[in-house]
C-alpha cells in the first residue's frame, strides 16, 4: 500500500506530476478536498484522467494536509493497495430521505463487493441536506454487521450556503458518495473525541422535529442563542458553532453533540446535523483551545493503528471557528501521536461520521480519524 | 508591509520593545506577526463569548437555583403547615420532645388532656408534667431512658395524675433520627370505663342488676371449688315465679319489670350474705348458698329455712301503680354431693326439683332426689306421646248424661275427654295437667271442643251439652271469635251449649268474668264445677254470670256420715236457691246419695247411678231414646 500526498492551486497548479503516482486500476483511491470558494473542476477532471483511481471527495471549511491547514484550495491523496480492491458509489437523493439514500449507497457497495469482506467504507455528503443520522442508519442497513463506516459531511467554509459531492467526475450537492476498500489484508483504525464541555442548565427540547429544533424548556431556541452570541449573533448560523448542543434521552449513559446547519428567522428553528428528538435532555456546550488539542490526541490516540499507511482526519468546523489561526495546533496533535511522516489528509466538515463505542454514528465537533493500512503479503 | 490593523496587544507589545509597524519589512517577520495578531483576535473573540456564556449560564443557574428555592420554600411551607394541622388536628395527644426530654412542642389534645398550658409547659421537662399516680410505677423512668437512647417504647396502660385529676392513659414514643421524639397521649379512661361496662353487662342482667347465667356459672365453680377445700356443701336453689306472665299480660310489661327488680330486692334480703342471687332468665332466679354443712339434715334444715323465707318474700303482694299484684315463688333445690359436679349438673337438678315443686302447687319448695329424673322422663315421654295424639283419634270424647232428679229426665251431657294412649287408658287429670305443663291445652281444648259441638248439633230435642274449659282457655285471645267460627261451622246451636268452669283462684281474674258474660251474650250457660272442694269463695256467686252450679262429688260422698258437711252442703245450697242458680249434684253412685241430693233441693244429678260416661254414638243413642 502506497499513498501520495499531493496539492492543486490555480496559481501553482500540482505540486507533483501525477502520472508518476503509483496507481493500479480497482486498488486504488484519490481522496480529493476543496476549498468551495475556488473553482477545482478542472484540477479535479486532471486527477481523475491521469490517475487510474476511485476520485471521491467533498467541499470543506478548511483542507488538511498533512500538519497543515488550508495549505492549498485542493489536497488530495493518491493510495494504491497491494492486494485490497476499492469499490466506490455515488447517488443524487432526489428527494429520497437520507435514510433511503443510504440504504442504496450500501447496497450498491455489496452489491459490488461481491462477497468480498469489506475491511471499512468511508462516506462523504452533502452537508446542508442530509440528516447524517439517517444517512448512516441507512448505509448500515446493508452493509455486513460490523462493517466500519467513517466519513463526513462536506461543508461551505463558514458559509452554509453550498455544499457538494464529487466522484469520478461527477459533482452533486445533495449527494451521497462512499467507497469501500476490500480484502483480508486492509484494517481500518478509528478515533473521535470533541474536547467540549457542557454548560449551564439542563433544558429541555420541548419542541423538535426530526433535526430541526424550535423550543427548549418552553422558549424559542434560536432566542437562546442570540442571548448567548451577543454581538457575534450576526454571525449565524456559523456563529452557533460556538455553542454546540448535546443532547441524551432519559437514560442515556452519555449524550450525543450537534451542530447547527441553519437557522430560520421565521419559525425562530435551529437546524441540526442530526436528530434533536423531543423530550431529550439538552446542553449548551464551550471549549477552549486547549480542550480541542487534548480532543484531538484522543481521537488519534483511540485509532490503535501503527503505523498508519493512511490517516484521514475529518474534523469539524466548529472545531474550526474556535480555533481561528491555531487550527493547525489540532491537526499537529493528531501528527504528534501517528507519527509526523503518516501520510494524512482531511477536512473540516459539518458532520463526522465514526464508529464509537461500537456503534457507527454521526458525531458533531469532533476531531474524527479513520486510518487505513494494509498488512504486506507473504511473498 | 501594511501591518495593520493589527491587534492592539500586538501593537503595544511592539511599542514596548522600540519596533513600530512600518519598521517591519521582511515578509516572514510580517506574517508571523499577522498570525499573532490573529491569535489574539481570536482570543479576544473566544473570551468575550466565554465571559458572555459564563455571566448568562451564572445568571440562569442563579434564576433556577432562586426558581428552586422559591419552590422548595414555598412546599416546605406547605408541607409544614399541613404537618401543622395535622399535628393541631390529631385525636391523640401528641408532644414533641427534644433529645434531652425537653417539651419542644404539643397539640391541644395533649394540652386538654394533661390540663396544660401551651406556652408555659414548652421547655419543661417531660418529667414534670408526665406524673404517675403511683409513685413506684416506672413509666416516666422507662420514658427518659427511650428519649435517651432513641429507642421505641410504649406503655399501654398508666394512670397518670393531672392538675385535674388522675385519667388512664396509654403512651407510646417514637424516636426521631433528627433526635428526640413524639410521645403519643391517648385517655383511655373513657375506654376502660367503657370495657369495665361490658364486662359488668357480659356478666350482670340489665333489668335487676343481678348475675346472668354466665356469671352464676363461674360463681357455682368457684363456690365449688371453696367447699372442696373447707369440706362444705353448696345448694342451688332454682326459683320461679308463678303467675308472673298473667301480671304481665294484664299490666304490661313495664309493670312486670318493676316487679322483677322488686322480687330481685325480696329475694336478696331473703338470702344471707354468704349466698349469691343470679337472675337466669324471664321470671327464674337461681340462688347460691355457700358455707352449708356437709352433713345433709342440717343443711337440708338451713336451706329450707332460706326458701322459705324467699318464698314468704315474695308472697307479699307487690303494689304496681297502686295495684296489688301476686305472684308466689316455686323452689327447686339441690345440694353439691360428695362425688364432683359441675354448675350445669346442679341447675339442672334444681330444675327437675323445681319442676316437681310446681307440680304441687304454687308457693312450694322441693329438694331434688334421683326419683324425681324418672318422673321428669316420665312426664316428658306423655308430653311427647300427648303431642303425637293430638291430630289421632286417641284422644275422644265421652258422654255423661245429667238428668233432672224429680223425674229421670236427661237434660243434657257433660263432654269428657279421654285418652286411649297405646300404653292403655290415661286419665284426664293427669294428660290435661302435662297439656297445661305444654303448653299444649289451648290446642287439646279446641279439637275436642268443635268434636263436641258436632255431637251438640246431633243431639236432639233441647238436650243440652256441658264442657270444660280451664280459666286459661277462656282467659285466651281470640276465643270467643273461634267459638263463634265454630258454632257456625258445625251449626251447634249455642243456647243449648253450657261451660263449665271450675272455680280456682284464678277466677278472681277480672278478664275471664267479662269472658263469661260475651259467652252468655250469645245464649251459652256458664256453670261453675266442683264447687265446694277447694277455692270456694262466695263472691264467685256474686260476680260471675253463672246460670248453674255443680256441687262437688266431695259434699255425696261425706255429708252421709259428717253433719257438718251435711249443713255446708244445705247452706250452699240455699244460698244457690237465693241468687236463683239451679244446682247439680255430682257422683250421684247409689239411691242414698240421690236421695239426699234432692232433699237438699238439687234439681239436677250426674253420676254413675245415672248414667256412665258412653261413646258418642252411644249417647246419642241413650238420648234418642230419653228424648
Amino acid at each position: 500500500m502506497h499513498t501520495s500526498l499531493a496539492t492543486w492551486s490555480p496559481h501553482e497548479g500540482w505540486s507533483k506530476d501525477l502520472r508518476t503516482v503509483p496507481a493500479r486500476p480497482g486498488s486504488t483511491v484519490a481522496l480529493a478536498f476543496s476549498d468551495p470558494t475556488v473553482d477545482t473542476s478542472e484540477a479535479l477532471q486532471q486527477l481523475r484522467a491521469q490517475v487510474p483511481a476511485t476520485v471521491i471527495g467533498c467541499s470543506t471549511a478548511g483542507q488538511i494536509l498533512g500538519p497543515r491547514v488550508d495549505p492549498a484550495p485542493l489536497v488530495v491523496a493518491i493510495t494504491a493497495f497491494d492486494t485490497a480492491r476499492v469499490v466506490g458509489a455515488c447517488t443524487p437523493a432526489d428527494g429520497r430521505t437520507a435514510e433511503d439514500v443510504g440504504a442504496v449507497v450500501g447496497r450498491e457497495l455489496t452489491s459490488a463487493a461481491h462477497g468480498e469482506h469489506i475491511a471499512g467504507v468511508m462516506v462523504f455528503a452533502g452537508g446542508l441536506t442530509i440528516n447524517g443520522s439517517a444517512l448512516v442508519n441507512g448505509l448500515l442497513r446493508h452493509l455486513p454487521p460490523g462493517t466500519p463506516v467513517s466519513g463526513g459531511l462536506a461543508a461551505d467554509g463558514p458559509r452554509f450556503e453550498r455544499t457538494w459531492v464529487h466522484f469520478d467526475g461527477h459533482t452533486g450537492e445533495d449527494c451521497v458518495a462512499a467507497f469501500a476498500v476490500l480484502g483480508q489484508a486492509v484494517s481500518f483504525g478509528h478515533g473521535s473525541q470533541g474536547g467540549w464541555d457542557g454548560f449551564g442548565p439542563r433544558r429541555t427540547i420541548t419542541a423538535s422535529e426530526g433535526n430541526v429544533l424550535y423550543e427548549l424548556d418552553g422558549q424559542p431556541a434560536l432566542a437562546l442563542y442570540k442571548q448567548y452570541l451577543g454581538d457575534r449573533a450576526d454571525e449565524l448560523p456559523s456563529a452557533a458553532l460556538l455553542f454546540p448542543l448535546t443532547v441524551w434521552s432519559e437514560n442515556a449513559s452519555s449524550g450525543l453533540v450537534r451542530t447547527v446547519l441553519s437557522v430560520d428567522e421565521q419559525t425562530q428553528s435551529m437546524t441540526f446535523a442530526g436528530d434533536v428528538p423531543q423530550g431529550w435532555s439538552a446542553r449548551l456546550m464551550w471549549t477552549s483551545l486547549e480542550r480541542l488539542t487534548e480532543g484531538a490526541t484522543e481521537a488519534a490516540q483511540a485509532c490503535h493503528d501503527d503505523p498508519a499507511q493512511l490517516a484521514v482526519a475529518v474534523s469539524c468546523v466548529g472545531r474550526r471557528l474556535v480555533m481561528g489561526a491555531r487550527a493547525e495546533e489540532e491537526v499537529e496533535a493528531v501528527l504528534d501521536v501517528l507519527g509526523r511522516s503518516a501520510p494524512m489528509i482531511g477536512f473540516y466538515s459539518y458532520g463526522e461520521i465514526a464508529p464509537k463505542d461500537g456503534l457507527c454514528s454521526l458525531h458533531n465537533q469532533t476531531m474524527t480519524i479513520t486510518t487505513i493500512s494494509e498488512q504486506i503479503p507473504a511473498p | 508591509m501594511n501591518a495593520s490593523p493589527w491587534h492592539r496587544t500586538l501593537l503595544r507589545q511592539m511599542a514596548r520593545t522600540g519596533l513600530i509597524p512600518d519598521d517591519v519589512t521582511d515578509e516572514r517577520f510580517a506574517a508571523l506577526l499577522q498570525r499573532v495578531s490573529l491569535s489574539y483576535d481570536d482570543a479576544d473573540k473566544q473570551r468575550y463569548l466565554h465571559d458572555r456564556a459564563f455571566s448568562l449560564a451564572s445568571q440562569e443557574m442563579q434564576d433556577l437555583y432562586d426558581r428552586l428555592q422559591e419552590a422548595s420554600q414555598s412546599e416546605a411551607t406547605v408541607q409544614r403547615d399541613r404537618l401543622k394541622a395535622v399535628f393541631d388536628t390529631a385525636a391523640t395527644g401528641l408532644i414533641v420532645l427534644e433529645d434531652n426530654g425537653q417539651i419542644f412542642d404539643l397539640n391541644p389534645v395533649a394540652e386538654m388532656i394533661l390540663g396544660l398550658d401551651h406556652d408555659t409547659q414548652v421547655a419543661e421537662p417531660i418529667g414534670s408534667v408526665l406524673v404517675t399516680a403511683d409513685p413506684e410505677d416506672p413509666s416516666t423512668v422507662d420514658l427518659q431512658h427511650a428519649i435517651a437512647t432513641g429507642e421505641n417504647w410504649r406503655c399501654s396502660d398508666v394512670l397518670l395524675m393531672t392538675r385535674t385529676g388522675t385519667l388512664s392513659a396509654s403512651l407510646l414514643f417514637r424516636p426521631m433520627a433528627s433526635g428526640g421524639g413524639v410521645l403519643a397521649i391517648e385517655d383511655i379512661t373513657e375506654r376502660k370505663k367503657a370495657q369495665a361496662e361490658l364486662i359488668w353487662r357480659a356478666n350482670h342482667d340489665s333489668l335487676t342488676g343481678l348475675q346472668n347465667r354466665a356469671s352464676l356459672v363461674d360463681q357455682i365453680n368457684r363456690g365449688l371449688q371453696r367447699a372442696r377445700r373447707y369440706g362444705t356443701s353448696v345448694a342451688v336453689l332454682f326459683i320461679d315465679l308463678d303467675r308472673f306472665k298473667r301480671v304481665n299480660d294484664t299490666l304490661g310489661h313495664a309493670a312486670g319489670d318493676v316487679l322483677l327488680v322488686e322480687c330481685a330486692r325480696r329475694i336478696g334480703s331473703a338470702i344471707r350474705e354468704v349466698d349469691t342471687i343470679a337472675r337466669i332468665g324471664g321470671d327464674e332466679f337461681v340462688v347460691l348458698c355457700e358455707n352449708l354443712t356437709t352433713d345433709s339434715a342440717a343443711r337440708e334444715r338451713d336451706t329450707r329455712e332460706i326458701a322459705t323465707r324467699i318464698i314468704k318474700a315474695v308472697d307479699e303482694p307487690f303494689m304496681l301503680d297502686g295495684t296489688p299484684a301476686y305472684v308466689e315463688a316455686s323452689i327447686g333445690i339441690t345440694f353439691s354431693q360428695g362425688s364432683p359436679v359441675g354448675p350445669d349438673t346442679l341447675l339442672r337438678d334444681a330444675d327437675i326439683a323445681l319442676y316437681e315443686a310446681k307440680q304441687s302447687g304454687g308457693s312450694a319448695l322441693a329438694f331434688y332426689d334421683d326419683s324425681m329424673i324418672d318422673r321428669m322422663q316420665y312426664a316428658l315421654e306423655l308430653e311427647r306421646q300427648l303431642r303425637r295424639a293430638l291430630p289421632t283419634d286417641e284422644l275422644w270424647m265421652a258422654y255423661q248424661p245429667i238428668l233432672a232428679l224429680d223425674g229421670d229426665n236427661v237434660i243434657g251431657y257433660e263432654a269428657l275427654a279421654r285418652w286411649n294412649s297405646p300404653q292403655g287408658p290415661i286419665g284426664p287429670e293427669e294428660f290435661i295437667a302435662t297439656a297445661e305443663t305444654a303448653g299444649l291445652l289451648n290446642d287439646l281444648g279446641r279439637r275436642l271442643i268443635r268434636r263436641s259441638l258436632h255431637f251438640l248439633k246431633d243431639l236432639p230435642g233441647d238436650l243440652r251439652l256441658f264442657i270444660n274449659m280451664s280459666p286459661s282457655q277462656i282467659a285466651a285471645d281470640g276465643i270467643i271469635e273461634w267459638f263463634d267460627e265454630a258454632l257456625e261451622d258445625t251449626g251447634a246451636d249455642p243456647r243449648r251449649l253450657v261451660i263449665e268452669i271450675t272455680e280456682t283462684a284464678a277466677l278472681a281474674d277480672f278478664r275471664i268474668g267479662q269472658r263469661l258474660a260475651e259467652f252468655q251474650s250469645r245464649g251459652i250457660a256458664i256453670a261453675l264445677d266442683d264447687f265446694g272442694s277447694g277455692h270456694s269463695s262466695l263472691s264467685s256467686l256474686r260476680t260471675l254470670p253463672l246460670n248453674l252450679i255443680k256441687l262437688d262429688r266431695s259434699f255425696l260422698n261425706s255429708t252421709v256420715d259428717d253433719p257438718r258437711a251435711e249443713s255446708l252442703a244445705r247452706m250452699l245450697c240455699d244460698l244457690g236457691h237465693a241468687l236463683g242458680i239451679s244446682i247439680v249434684a255430682e257422683g250421684i253412685e247409689d239411691d242414698d246419695q240421690r236421695r239426699f241430693a234432692q232433699d237438699m233441693g238439687c234439681q239436677y244429678g250426674q253420676g254413675i247411678l245415672l248414667g256412665p260416661p258412653t261413646t258418642a254414638d252411644q249417647a246419642l243413642e241413650h238420648a234418642a231414646r230419653h228424648v
